[in-house]
């Protein structure tokens, strides 16, 4: 297959990517209620129990505020968090709560909590970790390919 | 989700172990199967383009997210496979960079979720949005799993070292 040819079939492809997104954001993923159904009608939410992934942004005893999603990003108090979490957790921890959500869904009682992130560190540690094996997978690729830009391929280099 | 030096080293390791039983699969293919681990995690190109961004400007509803699932690893692989000269290399470039990005699906479900059921409603798209029971075996930030990754990649290196010498003795 000659490079034209091929870049014509990763340009299709790319528009199948960009349209797997589309489709993707647009799906009914979830059994419980997403930011974007809290936002619409916060009150038929009440009642309702949901899974919540949280940024916190302030922690005052068994009681966390967080912001959950991005477009709309929705403000949740959650209650009954247990103590020997919440003292750890700090501002931009990441979290999970699973609970029912009231108050016109400004509210969520949780039933369980999972802390993927306690603090700014192990955002840090997540990060930094994923880069130097970015870093490893590049190297060892490019150890063993070199690219041929005027092809638009890969090739293996000489002897290896 | 766990972080990409786990499963660089987690690929590394599976690979090799395959290459073991299948003549073709050298270091070179490992490397292979090894960017195919990244691959789902090409939807943190959401930090650089937020979906936002996208949305506001095709009037579409977007997430970067499309691109973590059993869909998204099809197409990425396929895209990645057109980038090598021949059909026999297209064909293990494209088995390898697919098996690389499931291995990375794999090594993320099996995660800790406050519901105690893994996302795959998320990671299986298009298929149905099924949900399991998770194991609950870590959160993304515990450190001690890029230890066992490493544990479990210098051990298969070791190995693989061995049976080379014997190989060539």
């Amino acid at each position: 297959m000659d490079p034209s040819r091929r870049v014509a079939v990763v340009g299709l492809l790319v528009l199948v990517g960009v349209g797997l997104c589309v489709a993707y954001a647009g799906a009914d993923l979830w059994a419980y209620p997403t930011p974007d159904d809290v936002a619409t009608d916060p009150a038929a939410a009440d009642g309702q129990q949901g899974l919540v992934f949280g940024e916190v942004q302030s922690v005052d005893g068994e009681t966390v505020v967080v912001t959950w999603g991005s477009a709309p990003e929705v403000q949740l108090t959650i209650k009954g968090v247990p103590p020997d979490v919440s003292e750890r957790l700090q501002p931009t921890a990441a979290i999970q709560v699973y609970g029912q959500l009231s108050d016109d869904s400004t509210v969520l009682v949780a039933d369980e909590v999972v802390v993927d992130y306690y603090d700014m560190g192990d955002r840090i540690y997540a990060y930094g970790t994923s880069i130097l094996g970015g870093l490893v997978a590049a190297g060892v690729f490019l150890w063993y390919w070199r690219p041929n830009w005027r092809n638009l391929q890969f090739e293996p280099r000489g002897g290896r | 989700m766990a972080e990409w030096l786990t499963h660089v080293l987690l690929a590394y390791a599976l690979f090799t172990v395959v290459g073991w039983y299948v003549a073709w699969l050298n270091e070179k293919w490992v490397a292979v199967g090894i960017v195919g681990s990244i691959l789902p995690d090409l939807s943190r190109l959401a930090l650089i383009v937020p979906n936002e961004a996208i949305e506001a400007l095709t009037g579409l509803p977007f997430s970067w997210s499309g691109l973590h699932t059993l869909g998204g690893a099809l197409v990425l692989s396929t895209i990645g496979a057109m980038l090598f000269a021949t059909p026999t290399d297209r064909r293990r470039a494209f088995g390898l960079l697919f098996a690389g990005a499931l291995s990375h699906l794999v090594v993320d479900l099996p995660q800790q979720y406050a519901d105690g059921l893994m996302i795959t409603n998320l990671y299986l798209f298009p298929l149905p949005p099924w949900r399991f029971a998770t194991p609950g075996w870590y959160v993304s930030a515990d450190r001690w799993v890029v230890v066992v990754s490493l544990a479990v990649a210098v051990f298969v290196f070791g190995l693989d070292r061995y049976q080379s010498r014997e190989t060539d003795q």
